[in-house]
């Protein structure tokens, strides 16, 4: 009979967790370089000699003393659920720093294996670690593991049934010195009239988190019978001393044991990693880069994807005057060439851009750069009264609103979450794309890829703008310190950068066939109806829905079927253009064609509109996963009408100013 | 080659990069400069914008090779592999708009013309991979000691 077993990945943030339980699972979940990718548990499964083995995935940690949303996950899952075996996935390349976590697993007594992970990269730069003496010495199991090849997948997976199956499980502890030792046994003696406590956690553990003021656990014993004695004995000591001093205890420990282990190799003066690091994340020429690699980027998204996507929009364009005029009856052609491919056609035409511009953030990201792109922001945002690490749900936001602002969970500090969650919204994720493609592509020629630069850093600029409006208003308070560890370099591999843009793209191309069809039909419907009208004029349904929402709009400039589209865009960003494909019924003209043909825009109305639908109400999706992430309708109302508020105010201004840089436009 | 070739380069490099920057700056706020087409500058700040920082970290390269030779020569390589990876975005630009031009063109459509989305960025990078090809195995093997 197959018998189940139960494993849990932890280790620290950036350590190959994830591709180690793609490697273990055969899953595809996507693979950062830096925290905050893994924000929730993740489960998939494995069968090996007869064993049923589920593997979670949780997020990274660097103690068990949590602090943010994500680590409080990892510890929960480890402490309440209590998995057969944890693995502790550790970088062979820092293990000074990962073994501190591996210390505080072994005083929780949880049976534990050690995944000792990059070891090929450890091994490149001359290091050796011998292994068995390390499993010696923390009486643990070390098992060489390289994620990206599956090396060490089938030894993990034996050493995890291996220490399932012993039942010699028993806390390892470090010696904290007499002092700290007898305080601990104090507490240790204090909690033990605590039964149900004890028999959920080892006291020493207890008594050892109490010593570093982990609020959790204050607060589990403060519910208590020994609640006044431990709190008594807590009183009597400095905390802040103690709480260092075991610190430096758990590092002396590792010293000691990475002594007898490890031989690091010699040195060959500094790595391109540390040659690049000194430039890119220099004082004053870093954000620039940043700035200019950003504009690389959008200009090959635009230059490179444009004739792909002519190609794209010709055939479209020539496919739904067919469908309309040969397709009988009359209804059903329109339905299906005005509709359909006018509409969901006029959003695949920006594929090959979206992935494009997928592919560029993927060798980004995969090379080490975007690490750095949020170290580089900490110092103007912590001047601005943020935490720098809130620059990496604003760097996911380029690709989607809706996984960055889960990505906030990795920030300490609740009032930091709240308004890392309310700016997100203003990055310019890949629904925007087209809108920016479309129109900077129709009004601005050559200047494009400037244009959509500008956008994108708008959208960076208005969201740290809010942030402070908000820190210094309604969310005060100090940001708390960033600490990130940077990741080597690597010279991206194209299958990994391949796979990161098509697992991105492929979710534009899904709603393409789900939410933005949706989308298109309804505006079909509303522009068809009331019967016998001319389909899409303003005596239609969603004229009629445009002339009430025009007055709103008319002052930027914008006409009742742009007011329409931003309607509708609310379903998703992509659907602004959708709608437009549907209302303007291309026929054999291209929809850039038809635009720059319409009186109604000019270059000035063109960039106030991509403005609007850069700041503007987020989607049904980003608004459902504030309200899930805040648990709460104000703040989710706020978001909304905070982004209407924004991109009414700056598309206008924007309109205004346009005309003087765009030569009378 | 010695530390001499590579402070001389970088200064020179920088410096018309920089020099180029400046051009793209004045053209854009005081309108076209006669005879600086043949240079394929234009009134485009983004570019300039980008010029003016490849130009500067080489520049700062230079500058710092007198103080510290590893800073120095850390901005130097990065300033090459800059120069050389905006030369690449420039160059695919250029190819993308001649097969656009090529198979999409419409009657009554300007004649796309090489002169007119060509940028410095593009010749300035041929300096930058002569660099590139000098040092640029150096700066690729220390990638092993990351």
């Amino acid at each position: 009979m197959t018998k189940t077993i139960r494993v849990a990945l932890t280790g620290n943030p950036n350590v190959g967790k994830t591709t180690l339980f793609n490697a273990l699972t055969g899953s595809r979940q996507h693979v950062g370089n830096w925290p905050g990718v893994t924000v929730e548990k993740k489960t998939g499964r494995v069968s090996h000699n007869g064993y049923d083995i589920e593997i979670v995935d949780l997020p990274g940690t660097y103690s068990l003393t949590a602090y943010s949303v994500d680590e409080i996950v990892a510890r929960d899952f480890i402490l309440k659920e209590k998995p057969d075996v944890v693995v502790q996935v550790v970088d062979a390349t820092n293990l000074e720093r990962n073994l501190y976590l591996t210390t505080q697993l072994a005083e929780l007594g949880v049976p534990i294996v050690i995944a000792l992970n990059m070891a090929d990269a450890a091994e490149a730069r001359g290091d050796t670690i011998d292994r068995e003496k390390l499993s010696a010495l923390l009486e643990i199991p070390v098992v060489r593991t390289v994620g990206t090849r599956g090396d060490g997948i089938g030894a993990l997976l034996d050493a995890a049934i291996r220490v399932v199956k012993s039942s010699s499980h028993h806390e390892r502890t470090v010696d904290y010195g007499s002092e700290v030792e007898a305080m601990i046994t104090s507490l240790t003696d204090a909690l033990a009239i605590d039964r149900s406590l004890s028999v959920q956690y080892p006291r020493r553990w207890l008594a050892v988190k109490l010593l570093e003021g982990d609020e959790s656990v204050l607060t589990l014993v403060g519910e208590g019978p020994a609640s006044a004695r431990v709190q008594n004995l807590l009183s009597s000591i400095d905390a802040g001393e103690y709480e260092a001093s075991m610190a430096d205890k758990r590092y002396e420990t590792i010293a000691a044991i990475l002594l007898q282990v490890r031989s690091a190799g010699a040195s060959e003066g500094a790595s391109a990693s540390d040659m690049l690091d000194r430039v890119i994340t220099d004082r004053y020429l870093g954000i620039p880069i940043f700035l200019a690699l950003m504009w690389g980027a959008f200009e090959l998204t635009f230059a490179v994807g444009a004739p792909f996507a002519t190609a794209i929009e010709v055939g479209t364009a020539w496919l739904a005057e067919f469908a309309t005029s040969s397709i009988g009856p009359a209804w059903l052609g329109s339905l299906i060439g005005d509709g359909v491919i006018s509409g969901v056609g006029a959003v695949l035409v920006f594929l090959p851009n979206i992935f494009i511009l997928f592919l560029i953030l993927a060798l980004l990201e995969d090379s080490g750069y975007l690490a750095r792109a949020a170290f580089i922001m900490d110092r103007p945002l912590h001047a601005l009264g943020l935490p720098g690490k809130a620059f990496i749900p604003m760097l996911i936001g380029f690709g989607c609103n809706v996984p960055a602002i889960m990505a906030s969970r990795s920030i300490e500090g609740e009032r930091d979450r709240l308004i890392s969650i309310l700016v997100n919204p203003f990055m310019s994720c890949s629904a925007r794309l087209p809108v920016y493609i479309l129109f900077a592509g129709t009004f601005f020629g050559t200047r494009a890829g400037g244009v959509m630069f500008f956008l994108y850093v708008l959208g960076i600029v208005v969201a740290i703008v809010s942030a402070k409006l908000f820190r210094s208003t309604i969310l005060k308070g100090e940001s708390s310190p960033f600490i990130m560890e940077m990741p080597p370099y690597r010279i991206p591999t194209a299958m990994t950068s391949l796979l990161h843009m098509w697992s991105r793209g492929s979710l534009y191309l899904r709603k393409a066939g789900t939410i933005i069809l949706l989308g298109a039909l309804l505006v079909w419907v509303l522009a068809s109806f009331p019967y016998g009208v001319e389909y899409g004029s303003e005596a239609s349904l969603v004229g009629s829905i445009g002339h009430l929402v025009e007055p709103l709009v008319a002052p930027i400039g914008f006409d009742w079927k742009i007011a329409v589209a931003l309607i509708f865009g609310f379903l998703a960003k992509e659907v602004v253009i959708g709608s437009l494909g549907v209302l303007y019924g291309t026929g054999e003209e291209t929809l850039s064609a038809t635009i720059l043909a319409d009186p109604g825009f000019s270059p000035a109305i063109a960039l106030s509109l991509m403005v609007f639908v850069l700041l503007y109400t987020p989607c049904v999706a980003v608004v459902g996963v504030i309200k899930k992430e805040t648990q709460s309708w104000k703040w989710t109302g706020f978001s909304v009408v905070y982004g209407l508020i924004v991109a009414w105010i700056l598309a206008f201004v924007i309109g205004r100013l346009a005309p003087f840089f765009l030569g009378g436009a | 080659m010695s530390d001499g070739t590579k402070i001389i380069f970088g200064a020179v490099l920088g410096a018309l990069y920089v020099g180029t920057a400046i051009l793209q700056f004045i053209w854009a706020i005081f309108g076209p400069l006669a005879d600086l087409e043949v240079l394929l500058i234009s009134g485009d700040v983004f570019s300039g914008f980008v010029l003016l920082v490849i130009g500067a970290v080489l520049l700062t390269g230079a500058r710092k090779f007198s103080t510290d030779t590893g800073e120095g020569m850390s901005f130097i390589y990065v300033g090459i592999f800059l120069s050389v990876l905006f030369g690449l975005v420039a160059l695919c630009s250029l190819g993308a708009g001649a097969l656009e031009a090529t198979f999409f063109a419409e009657e009554g459509e300007e004649v796309w013309s090489v002169m007119d989305v060509a940028t410095p960025l593009l010749y300035l990078a041929v300096i930058g991979v002569s660099g590139f090809l000098a040092w640029g195995r150096e700066f690729l093997r220390r990638f092993s000691l990351a």
